[in-house]
């Protein structure tokens, strides 16, 4: 069956891994980058999993790797969403767009 | 526990200005003169614990030569980063507890960083020190701009941490464990695989991010502008030294396979010092000038590295040292230079010797230092650099940057130009006071560079014998 190989896990991580760095490339909106940055730390927890699952390892180390990945993305968010506030009520906006003061 | 005191200090002090956020009576001088206090006691306990050696929870925390000469720089650069963060104006007195909190958690997030043995302690640490970073930025209360250096740092680095994190979970895949040393020991069968160099190239982005190397450089300049000197200086020399660390970690864990990716690390060093230093040319803002001279240092640094020799990497290693001392002096003049925290143009270096001496004096030190003017530690340790990349045959390398360097020295004599020439009439004509703690530290950091200048062979040999082990 096809969910008892690792090749679909690894390709379904893959997809989601160029879909957030795409995200992060072309959305306009702060939530969107946030969002799509959370694709990429999920993309490799779909793999710590999947490697845990179906390599020669002892099953606990892939897991409790993506514990600590979902654990540091929400602190991560709440770092970001409290950027992004500030952002709001400074320039009522959250389009990066609008975030053009200092030219990279 | 005496071998934890680096790390256990700075959560003490950690919780200490946690509790001391919370107070609404607060005395933000004596919390200053603590923090100072503070710094101190974590550079001796650096010192202390230079020599301690150990491996610990269950392999994925060393002490080893490496980290503790690492961290002793680490230590140096947060104690410079509190005795400059006197009289901050551009942070509100009630948020300066939470500076110094973040400034701690980010150096012990580091210390953690460097010691780590395991993907996972190594992920933690980095966190730790980003988040810690994200949350300095905005914390300047000027303007808007703060803010949008805040996001622009944080995206960028969310993203190369996330493309860090991908990586680890194929060299997890590709390795079974997620112990460097038995990473670094099943490497032989692995590294004849295209996937094997994908995956160690996508571990490796995040640190890139740190060092402001060339394809992930674009926060630096506007984080600089947008950020407080004190903050800002902090992370163009501890966090670039940390990220360094453990660049030099991974690749000399590949150690001399990284033939395959030397294409890639030439192209990133020139592209690096050619395109800061280029940049930097035309920038009237001195912030954003620093900001592209670090980045031009960062190639000169992984010149360094890329020979994969020990005498490629003891020269990064000394040129870390000496670069955190000779650039946060840039920034502490800045800091002094600075109207209410205002950001400074070159312009209102005009004068600066008429006005104070001795700050003229630190500039014009630490800035041919960054450049490499002889007999300073800057000279010293890019002569080391050049050499090993010469002696390890990297001819076109060194050439390429010795020339950046020649170019570099141009914008930082405008600077000295400026400060040196006599004010027209009017405005900053004012003499500078400097606080005695402030004098102190601008003899300090003279003495440092004419003695790590004139007499490298007290520094070179710890530095050689940290990175001795990469290769015993």
């Amino acid at each position: 069956m096809i969910y008892n190989q690792l090749t679909p896990y690894l390709l379904v991580s893959a997809v989601l891994f160029c879909a957030g760095l795409y995200g992060i490339i072309e959305r306009r909106s702060l939530i969107g980058i946030l969002i799509a940055a959370e694709l990429i730390l999920n993309a490799a927890n779909i793999n710590f999993l999947a490697f845990g699952r179906f390599m020669d390892v002892d099953k606990a180390i892939g897991q409790i790797y993506a514990i600590f990945v979902i654990g540091l993305a929400a602190a991560e968010v709440a770092v970001g969403l409290s950027i992004v506030i500030m952002i709001h009520r400074k320039f009522k906006s959250i389009n990066v767009e609008k975030l053009v003061k200092l030219k990279g | 526990m005496w071998f934890y005191a680096i790390e256990t200090i700075l959560t003490v002090a950690a919780i200490f200005f946690f509790a001391s956020s919370l107070r609404r009576d607060l005395n933000v001088e004596a919390l200053e003169k603590f923090a100072s206090v503070c710094g101190a006691v974590v550079l001796a306990s650096a010192v202390l614990s230079f020599g301690f050696r150990g491996i610990f929870f269950a392999g994925t925390y060393e002490m080893d030569a490496f980290s503790q000469f690492v961290k002793l720089i680490l230590a140096l650069g947060y104690f410079i980063a509190l005795l400059i963060s006197r009289n901050i104006h551009d942070i509100e007195g009630k948020y300066r507890p939470e500076y110094f909190l973040f400034l701690t958690t980010a150096t012990l997030g580091m210390t953690v960083l460097v010691s780590a043995k395991d993907l996972i302690t190594l992920y933690t640490g980095l966190e730790l020190s980003s988040y810690s970073l994200y949350l300095l930025i905005p914390m300047r209360k000027h303007d808007n701009a703060s803010i949008e250096a805040a996001i622009k740092y944080l995206i960028i680095g969310i993203a190369s941490t996330g493309v860090m994190i991908y990586g680890f979970s194929l060299l997890f895949g590709l390795t079974q464990t997620t112990y460097l040393n038995e990473i670094a020991a099943k490497l032989p069968g692995l590294i004849h695989l295209h996937v094997f160099w994908v995956a160690f190239f996508l571990s490796v982005v995040a640190f890139l991010f740190k060092l402001s190397l060339f394809p992930l450089h674009a926060w630096a300049p506007d984080v600089y502008e947008g950020g407080n000197a004190q903050t800002v200086g902090f992370i163009s020399t501890v966090s670039k030294v940390a990220g360094l660390a453990v660049f030099i970690r991974f690749v000399m864990m590949a150690g001399h396979d990284n033939r395959v990716l030397e294409g890639v690390w030439i192209s990133l060093a020139i592209a690096s010092m050619t395109l800061g230093n280029l940049s930097a040319l035309i920038q009237g803002d001195m912030k954003r000038l620093l900001a592209y001279s670090s980045i031009a240092q960062a190639g000169y640094l992984l010149v360094g590295v890329l020979c994969l020799n020990d005498k490629g990497l003891s020269a990064a290693m000394f040129y870390a040292a000496v670069y955190v001392v000779m650039n946060f002096a840039a920034f502490f003049v800045v800091t002094q230079i600075s109207e209410g925290g205002k950001n400074v143009s070159i312009s209102q270096f005009r004068g600066l010797s008429s006005r104070s001496p001795l700050l003229a004096l630190v500039l014009m030190l630490a800035l041919f230092s960054l450049a490499g003017v002889p007999p300073l530690a800057g000279f010293t340790g890019k002569w080391f650099l050049f050499t090993a990349a010469v002696s390890s045959g990297f001819k076109v390398v060194a050439m390429i940057a010795i020339i950046n360097s020649v170019i570099s020295l141009y914008y930082y004599l405008v600077i000295i130009k400026e400060a040196y020439t006599s004010p027209d009439q009017g405005a900053y004509i004012q003499p500078l006071v400097l606080s005695p703690v402030s004098r102190l530290f601008c003899f300090a950091v003279i003495l440092v560079l004419a003695v790590a200048g004139f007499f490298p062979g007290i520094l070179m040999p710890l530095a050689a014998k940290s990175v001795s082990m990469f290769f015993g």
